[in-house]
């Protein structure tokens, strides 16, 4: 797998003075799918925001397919390989209608209108919100707003799509909505680092990190990172069925094993 | 005393080519002192509902009254304290303290007795002293809802209601944040919470909404709940569920991990004593 972000003792301090992130090391290859998890404050808004330039290091050093981003002149090719989603959706919306906001970013980009119009078809119709097109932000839920989000991203082909906390303003339903079109997005050959405190979304995987006082604590498969690591220390909640399967299997019946799934703990219990 | 929904309709837009119906015909009544869960998919009109509830929006058809006043009655605002969905935008004081402080300064607190409030809420949650005199923009998403909620809880009305309290806040402040809202509600306080994380709440509400495209389709206990509507039940449930359908003898009412644990593993250790 190629490299694509290499991230080298990063430190990161606000300007008042409040330390975020203290010697981050993370390598991600082109292509994977990577979560990011921690309790609030952990520091991975932090981190994220380094991966485009959003934040610059205070020390270490941030690159993108090699470009570091501590010189400027870089900024807006990483910026066109990185884009990021946010996690209020109000925030986000620049146009009068869905639209218009997905088509935002490649007008941005300078491309031509014809190119513009089949980006804008692509991404509204990956989102599945292509009968959305002329709603006003105000007459969409909070799903949709953060849906139309997505595809404005989308819109602009990066190679990797950081998602901060998107789903966590958002129904169960809409969230799954969302949830699958990550996957979908990741299963099309983009680069995904998905942030998250809700361990049940990073089951696919390839890799869940753990973020604690500005550290990586655990880097690893998400079932190597279940098995190995006590998470409640780090403030993160096990998806239920991960802390009833580990329950079951401490509690004298090894035999059940660490599930990740529902099925897989139906599976354990009756063969 | 209640809060009482008689057959409200409610449409956005009203006379424009974007007006649509966003509650249909809703009734529905919560009585002083309950702890009420109002659950529903995004744009059910959960939001819209309780909107109602402190006057912030009026209803085109139907009432909403609170202890028998209309809700839109200003006498109402110091009965009913709503905190919204992005309570982040309900922030505007220069300190935390400010903040916190400004719900109860309005309802007339001051001096000690503000303060004692003031303090009390932001401990409930949590929050301690060094964070009083920061700016509250200074602070993470999660503990900025914790401020927020603290200006609802602060206030000391007697019904609160929070629009998806939960989303953004970890494991841990979560824990916090109900186990206050549990605290409020044994003092008498009516919590109303809109929430999908049902998980959390079934264990602990005494009633539970849900709303389907505008129409409330259920109200009862949480138990009845769980007969009622099987697409929208905690994932630990519907496990108990099918290994109920499999022939595993566990009882179907189960909402959380440590009630799960006790079940399965008595029908393990029936089925091992059975072998031997
Ligand atoms: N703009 C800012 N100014 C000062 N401190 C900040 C700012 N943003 C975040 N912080 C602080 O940095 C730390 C990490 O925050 P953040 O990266 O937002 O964590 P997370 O995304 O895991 O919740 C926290 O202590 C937070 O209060
Ligand atoms: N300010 C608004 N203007 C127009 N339509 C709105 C507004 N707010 C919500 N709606 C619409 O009303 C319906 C109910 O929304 P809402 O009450 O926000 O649902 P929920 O809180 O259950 O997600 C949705 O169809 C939504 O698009
Ligand atoms: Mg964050
Ligand atoms: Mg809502």
């Amino acid at each position: 797998m190629t490299l694509m972000i290499e991230i080298s003792n990063l430190l990161h301090s606000y300007p008042d003075g409040t330390p975020a992130l203290n010697s981050v090391n993370l390598h991600i290859g082109r292509g994977e799918f990577v979560v990011i998890a921690g309790r609030n404050g952990s520091g991975k808004s932090s981190l994220v925001r380094h991966i485009n330039a959003l934040l610059l290091p205070s020390g270490g050093c941030v690159s993108v397919n090699g470009l570091c981003t501590s010189q400027k002149k870089h900024h807006p090719d990483i910026r066109r390989t990185v884009g990021m989603v946010f996690q209020n959706p109000d925030s986000q919306f620049v146009g009068m209608t869905a639209e218009e906001d997905v088509a935002f970013g490649p007008e941005n980009l300078g491309l031509p209108p014809s190119e513009i119009r089949e980006l804008v078809e692509m991404s509204l119709e990956t989102l599945g919100i292509s009968e959305l097109r002329s709603h006003s932000p105000r007459s969409l839920s909070g799903g949709q707003k953060q849906k139309v989000a997505i595809a404005g991203v989308l819109a602009m082909e990066p190679e990797c799509i950081i998602f901060d906390e998107v789903t966590s303003m958002l129904d169960p339903f809409s969230r799954k909505e969302v949830l699958d079109t990550v996957k979908r997005i990741h299963a099309k050959g983009t680069t995904v680092i998905y942030v998250t405190h809700r361990l049940e979304e990073a089951m696919n995987a390839d890799r869940l990190v753990i973020m604690d006082s500005g550290r990586v604590v655990a880097d690893a498969s998400p079932r190597d990172v279940f098995l190995h690591h006590d998470l409640e220390k780090y403030g993160i909640e096990l998806p239920p069925v991960v802390a009833l399967s580990l329950m079951l299997s401490k509690a004298g019946f090894p035999d059940i094993g660490l599930a990740l799934t529902k099925d897989e703990l139906l599976e354990a219990l009756c063969p | 005393m209640s809060i009482d929904v008689r057959n409200l309709t409610f449409r956005y837009d009203r006379g424009t080519s974007l007006e649509k119906t966003s509650l249909e015909d809703v009734s529905l009544s919560i009585d002083k002192g309950e702890f009420v869960l109002i659950g529903g998919e995004i744009g059910s009109g959960k939001s819209t509902l309780v909107r109602h509830f402190n006057g912030l929006l009026k209803p085109f058809s139907g009432q909403v009254t609170v202890d028998g006043m209309a809700a839109h009655e200003k006498k109402v605002k110091a009965r009913v304290g709503v905190l919204f969905q992005f309570p982040q935008q309900q922030l505007f004081g220069r300190t935390v303290f400010e903040d916190v402080a400004f719900g109860p300064r309005n309802f007339g607190y001051r001096g000690n007795e503000l303060d004692l409030q003031v303090h009390s809420a932001l401990e409930l949650l949590g929050l301690g002293k060094e964070i009083y005199s920061v700016s509250p923009f200074r602070l993470s998403g999660g503990q900025m809802r914790l401020v927020a909620i603290a200006g609802v809880l602060a206030s000391r009305l007697d019904y609160i209601v929070l629009d998806e309290p939960f989303s953004g806040l970890d494991a841990e402040n979560k824990k916090i944040l109900l186990s206050a809202l549990r605290h409020l509600n044994s003092r008498g306080t009516s919590v109303i919470v809109v929430s999908h994380r049902m998980s959390d709440l079934l264990s602990v509400a005494d009633r539970v909404f849900l709303l389907d495209q505008g129409n409330l389709v259920f109200g009862g206990t949480p138990a009845e709940y769980v007969k009622h509507a099987p697409s929208h039940l905690p994932e630990i449930t519907c496990l108990m569920k099918e290994l109920r359908r499999k022939g595993f003898d566990v009882r179907g009412d189960i909402f959380n991990i440590d009630d799960a644990f006790s079940e399965i593993s008595r029908v393990l250790n029936t089925k091992e004593a059975v072998r031997r």
